[in-house]
């Protein structure tokens, strides 16, 4: 009941105030369209933003930093699709079959499916938010370093076995990448790991500039000694989103992917990606349309967005019921919220309670807005593939060049951006995919230092990883990934064999 | 690769609106354009939501500021940027503690006097914390814990080889035993581990920590300063409970802003006095009080010599506790 009486407060509020309004889509439109943007990222729009918020009102400037917050994880599958350029990290697996699809003239429906399943996701993660967020974040709160280690050696194996080609090259490149993570202070103890002397590289090799230089660049490589046969803008945006009855086809995928994106979400720091991922193997598994996967499978957008959007709702639940961030978007939430006299925690109800109310209430309107933001932007975005190429592929230099430099200020991060993304050109000649190696950047420090956080933790005793009963199921389960597919087509062999002899 | 850089600084200048600073500048105009103030820490960590704070103060003083988050190496690439900029007081930065501490240890091509020292921002006393559900809710049961339980015992740390990690360290010491260092990303981490009960104890600023002990959620156990924290009267200091973890001279949490060395004198004294009338205002003391730190602006030669003593003293801890 004081969910209702809260809520319909929280919502009487909004509409009598129509400048709160207006600046939650406002906050929807800036955030997509950063994420929406190649180079330009979520945090850098987050970032830019927030102090613009500082002089209005808190209650106002709450609910646009919820727009910001919001529209910002949501725009990052539109260049996925079109480009092949992912906006944010978790929208790399989205263009596992997201651009496929583009290139069969679909570009339209992937991204039909693509919003209609962020946007369920969405409210899935907003209605556990209002419903079960204190006894889910303590939940979160019993698991430890084993098995935050556990879920990203799981996100790890998954990676290398989901995309096209073999499973040893897949590994191969998740070695590189995890290699590049590697570089930069040791989180344990302090000392600098393959930095040559330099201070630059003690910052290590961050997720931004290896996504852009590992994934753009060599897109854009490859896009110089193609002919330019892409794919032109669609005439009419007619039959975008699903009919009810496709919908009910991906049901399943959809609501299963939210909530694997929910409990990946509330496990601060782990990141949309790995939700993705899960989501996508899970998917793939249970799809009739298995074999398409990764070759332009709607399943796979679903899975992708769902869950990531899942992990974008399901992090407020840590960050607003324990005052604890994931990642540098959240912490920046976080500060701006304490900027406006918010002291998001455990008493979070008790002191700012008509606040929270408010922010739930921002969130719901928000979601709704990205529905309608994103059919409308779309009609804009979708031109990009009208671009000829030889102006399109500089613009795009240029954007991933300048957001790269935005990111901290510094030269460096371009240098380190460059020698990637050529690093990536001449890897895809070998035929090694660079999805893998930037995920393994991404979660490839997660394993590291949680592991051997595991290990101090229980005094230098391995089995801590098997017996702490979560951690040993989820390496379970990431034994079965890795080995179940040869077990099984060996099994196949084994059985056409005697057939084949008859 | 010179046209593309060249092209890339001009978009980014351009798009960016980042104000480099130009060569000339005529001191007794100063400021007549906006200051770049570098935080060497992500946008909304204390020291970002702190300048955040002080920005629009700082501005009703003709002092404008556009801030900028270098991330990096305990602070030490965006310090370094500071370092090497113009010395002309367009460029300032967030000195700490804990890039101090690294650079003591010379882990980082960083010394001390690259820089001039303005004035100090914050002092942050350190609290040991245990979990709300913890049986030790005062030091002496906890020391005793201690004893009882050689080097089983974890204490949590944001960072390593900072001063939340000597002061685990000097924990142990006071127990006469060894313990498990856990350390993480950050104090909000720090905080998680120890709502889950994966370590005993934990080393974190009252800032961090203020609303979870208020909640009942952390409790806090001892204050590693020389006097009490007015925000926490009943916490005791580590001295009140006879244990010393200053036995190798005082070492204090703290921030402060630097400029490159050798500023002009001139400009020097106008930065310390839009400072400390920044630092003094009603409101920035408001907002000092409601997040547990003290406003302490130690300025000029004071600050320098502040400087020089923490260093030395982390300097000499660290060799003793480290090294293990």
């Amino acid at each position: 009941m004081d969910i209702i009486n809260g809520l319909s407060g929280g919502f009487a509020y909004l509409l009598s105030q129509p400048q709160a309004l207006l600046l939650i889509v406002f906050g929807v439109i800036v955030g997509f369209t950063f994420g929406a943007t190649p180079g330009l990222t979520a945090t850098m729009g987050v970032a830019l933003f927030i102090p613009l918020t500082f002089p209005l009102p808190g209650d106002v400037a709450i609910s646009m930093m919820i727009g910001l917050y919001v529209g910002s994880m949501s725009g990052g599958s539109i260049p996925a699709i079109l480009l092949n350029i992912p906006g944010t990290p978790s929208a790399i697996i989205t263009s596992l079959d997201g651009h496929p699809m583009a290139n069969k003239g679909q570009a339209v429906r992937a991204y039909g499916w693509a919003l209609l399943s962020s946007v369920t996701g969405a409210l899935i993660a907003w209605m556990s938010l209002i419903t079960i967020a204190p006894p889910l974040a303590n939940l979160a709160l019993k698991l430890g370093a084993a098995e935050y280690a556990a879920v990203a050696l799981l996100g790890l194996v998954i990676i290398a076995s989901v995309i096209p080609g073999t499973a040893i090259k897949g590994l191969v490149s998740v070695i590189i990448g995890v290699g590049l993570s590697v570089v930069g202070l040791d989180q344990i103890t302090g000392e600098a790991r393959w930095t040559f002397g330099t201070m630059e590289l003690m910052r290590g090799i961050n997720i931004m500039p290896a996504l852009i230089g590992l994934l753009v660049i060599p897109e854009l490589m490859n896009s110089l000694f193609q002919e330019d046969t892409h794919t032109r803008a669609p005439k009419s945006l007619a039959g975008m989103l699903p009919s009810f009855a496709e919908w009910c086809t991906q049901a399943v995928n959809t609501i299963r992917s939210g909530f694997i994106g929910v409990a990946l979400g509330i496990m601060p720091a782990l990141g949309g990606s790995v939700g993705s991922l899960i989501a996508y193997d899970q998917a793939k598994r249970f799809d009739r349309d298995r074999q398409n996967y990764g070759k332009g499978a709607p399943g796979g957008v679903v899975a992708s967005e769902a869950a990531n959007n899942g992990v974008t709702g399901g992090a407020l639940i840590p960050l607003l019921t324990l005052g604890i961030p994931g990642d540098t978007v959240t912490a920046m939430l976080l500060g701006g919220l304490t900027i406006h006299g918010m002291q998001p925690g455990p008493r979070l109800f008790e002191t700012s309670g008509d606040l929270v109310w408010n922010i739930l209430a921002s969130m719901l309107i928000a979601t709704i807005a990205i529905l309608i933001v994103g059919m409308t932007c779309f009609r804009f975005f979708v031109r990009v593939l009208d671009v000829p190429r030889h102006l399109l592929t500089p613009a795009l230099f240029i954007l991933a060049v300048v957001g790269t430099y935005a990111l901290g200020n510094q030269w460096f991060d371009v240098v380190v951006m460059l020698g990637l993304g050529v690093f990536g050109f001449l890897a895809t000649l070998a035929r090694l995919s660079v999805y893998p190696m930037v995920i393994g950047v991404i979660l490839g420090p997660l394993l590291e230092t949680e592991a051997r956080r595991a290990l101090v933790s229980s005094g230098g005793d391995w089995t801590t990883f098997i017996t702490r009963p979560v951690s040993g199921l989820i390496l379970a389960i990431t034994l079965i990934a890795l080995f179940l597919p040869s077990a099984i087509a060996m099994w196949k062999k084994r059985k056409a064999a005697p057939d084949s002899s008859l | 690769m010179s046209t593309l850089k060249t092209l890339g600084i001009a978009v980014a200048s351009a798009s960016l609106l980042t104000a480099m600073a130009p060569l000339a500048v005529a001191q007794s105009d100063y400021p007549d354009k906006d200051i770049r103030w570098v935080i060497p820490w992500n946008a909304g960590g204390s020291n970002d939501i702190m300048a955040r704070k002080l920005q629009p103060i700082l501005e009703e003083e003709g002092f404008s500021t556009v801030i900028e988050n270098v991330p990096g190496g305990t602070g030490a690439v965006g310090m370094g940027q500071v370092a090497s900029a113009n010395p002309d007081g367009y460029t300032i930065g967030n000195g700490t503690s804990s890039t101090l501490a690294i650079m003591a240890q010379g882990k980082v091509p960083l010394e001390n006097d690259q820089f001039t020292h303005i004035i100090r921002l914050s002092v942050d006393p350190l609290l040991l914390v245990v979990p709300g559900t913890s049986e030790y809710d005062d030091l002496d049961s906890f020391i005793g814990y201690m004893e009882d339980n050689p080097g089983e015992v974890r204490i949590g740390t944001p960072g390593t080889n900072n001063l939340n990690h000597i002061f685990a360290a000097m924990t142990a010491r006071s127990a006469d035993t060894e313990y498990r260092h856990v350390p993480q990303s950050g104090g909000s981490q720090v905080i998680k581990d120890l709502l889950g009960e994966h370590i005993e104890a934990g080393v974190l600023k009252p800032s961090e920590t203020m609303e979870q002990i208020e909640a009942g959620d952390l409790v806090p156990l001892g204050v590693f300063a020389d006097e009490r924290i007015d925000a926490l009267p009943d916490v005791p200091t580590f001295e009140d409970e006879g244990y010393d973890v200053f036995p190798y001279g005082p070492v204090v949490q703290m921030g402060y802003i630097e400029a490159p060395a050798d500023l002009d004198p001139e400009v020097r004294d106008k930065l310390t006095t839009a400072f400390e009338s920044a630092l003094t205002s009603e409101e920035f003391q408001t907002f000092a009080a409601e997040n547990g730190f003290e406003v302490s602006p130690i300025s000029g030669e004071e600050l320098e010599q502040e400087v020089a003593d923490v260093a030395q003293a982390i300097e000499e801890v660290s060799d003793k506790v480290f090294d293990d």
